[in-house]
């Protein structure tokens, strides 16, 4: 059985979503926590398949329990559900590894189906092999998916690409996003890359070249005119 | 209606919640209806109206700030009306166990304001102090006047828990509170009668703790005071 888990401060938020819930108990468990903290509590102790979080709370805010599930849960999906998204704040967000926003209001059915489609996704799986990052790029584009990819190098950090059938559409890392975000990974050597799939999301594309573009570039010496 | 981005963030941010809130609520008890018995039914609707209830006092704040039109704008000696003010605010902050203390310019001075605007003002400020007082052992207020060339000063200092630095700019910013019970307006209304009477209001933290307010109000004859940052 399939466990979720809701973070929101919204005690009638809670209390509804519980109850209206129970009916896919089938499919799965609700749990809820009204904070941050509290929600590590319950991820420490209890296995738990999907994070459904708000960002402000008090005690330690949604941002906040993201980053610790990314740091010490990566497989654990969340979905980011508030009030106030901004292009900043989904930013933000994409650099977390954590593109799956819904503003408030949100409806039951939608919320329902976004848990669902997220449940439905494979665990996140690591390419095996030296596979170089340009590869393991390519890979997705050829087997038109639509996933991200986390990419972690040592001595460089951690960075996503985001792709949606097969097109590169996004990329984050540290506080830069698009083509930036590409530009500074395209380069990183000896990285471990773990592919997690999701739905499709709506994005708006922040990436305005090619992937093959971006490998081309990288492969010669930069000039003012190719910086766009 | 606003003047900064931060009430817009903050309006968003408690709609959209109380709207979220709302529209679950109805949503499962619509889809559950028939297998609900009564008390449940009950409980649901009661939530529903709660956030109605929330929303109606969001909207209530936003009339209450936007239709708020402070007095006719005349001279008043400042003397009599601060006495009347100390007396009113001495026997409420009496009952509260807050001491208050005063040091007021010598000699009589006339303002130009409306003195039942500036005393609201001034209630709101108090209001704010005991807050941030609640947990203080000895509690004190100490508000001081004094005549600064062309307006008068009035600082209005407690010993609470002072102001976080990085919230000290959206404070007067309407429905900004860091408190769940509070609708955030006490302030706003403040900064808007000081405004409108030509004054000029700022906040700080005391090196010691607590949070001082000083307000400017032009004095009779003169000129718009210049601004508090200089």
């Amino acid at each position: 059985m399939k466990c979720i888990l809701i973070v929101d401060d919204e005690e009638t938020f809670l209390w509804s979503a519980a109850i209206g819930f129970q009916a896919y108990r089938r499919h799965f468990d609700v749990m809820t926590a009204e904070n941050g903290r509290a929600a590590l509590d319950i991820l420490e102790k209890t296995p738990v398949d999907l994070v459904v979080t708000d960002l402000k709370m008090p005690e330690m805010d949604g941002m906040t329990l993201i980053g610790r599930i990314r740091d010490n849960l990566p497989y654990i999906p969340v979905i980011v559900l508030t009030a106030f998204s901004t292009p900043r704040l989904r930013k933000k967000l994409l650099s977390l590894g954590a593109p799956a926003v819904l503003d408030k209001p949100v409806s039951f059915d939608l919320l329902r189906r976004r848990i669902q489609e997220m449940l439905k996704k494979c665990p996140g799986r690591r390419l095996r092999g030296n596979v170089s990052l340009t590869d393991g790029l390519k890979l997705q584009e050829v087997e038109k998916r639509t996933c991200s990819l986390e990419v972690r190098c040592k001595d460089r950090g951690t960075g996503y690409f985001y792709f949606q059938d097969g097109r590169l559409c996004e990329a984050a890392v540290d506080n830069r996003t698009g083509n930036p975000a590409v530009r500074e990974m395209i380069g990183w050597n000896r990285v471990r890359i773990t592919v997690n799939d999701f739905p499709a999301m709506e994005f708006k594309p922040g990436i305005t070249r090619s992937l093959d573009y971006f490998i081309g570039e990288a492969a010669r010496p930069a000039t003012d005119s190719d910086r766009v | 209606m606003f003047h900064s981005t931060q009430s817009y963030s903050t309006l968003r941010h408690e709609l959209g919640n109380s709207v979220n809130s709302l529209t679950i609520t109805l949503e499962v008890l619509i889809k559950n209806y028939d297998m609900f018995n009564d008390d449940i039914k009950i409980s649901f609707l009661e939530r529903s109206l709660e956030q109605v209830g929330r929303q109606k006092k969001l909207l209530e704040g936003m009339k209450l700030y936007e239709s708020l039109e402070p007095g006719e704008v005349r001279d008043f000696d400042f003397h009599p009306f601060i006495s009347d003010f100390l007396e009113t605010a001495r026997k409420k902050l009496a009952k509260e166990g807050v001491r208050l203390s005063c040091s007021l310019p010598e000699g009589s001075g006339a303002v130009r304001g409306n003195p039942e605007s500036l005393g609201e003002a001034l209630f709101h400020l108090v209001d704010n102090s005991l807050e941030a007082m609640s947990v203080t052992d000895r509690p004190r207020i100490d508000l001081s006047a004094d005549w600064k060339g062309d307006y008068l000063e009035i600082c209005l200092a407690d010993n609470g828990s002072g102001i976080p630095e990085d919230i000290l700019p959206d404070i007067f910013s309407p429905f900004f509170s860091t408190r769940e019970d509070n609708l955030g307006l006490g302030l706003s209304i403040t900064e808007k009668l000081i405004r409108y009477m030509k004054g000029e209001i700022c906040a700080g933290n005391l090196p010691d703790g607590g949070t001082t307010m000083r307000l400017r109000l032009p004095a009779v004859n003169a000129v718009p005071c210049d601004s508090l940052a200089h």
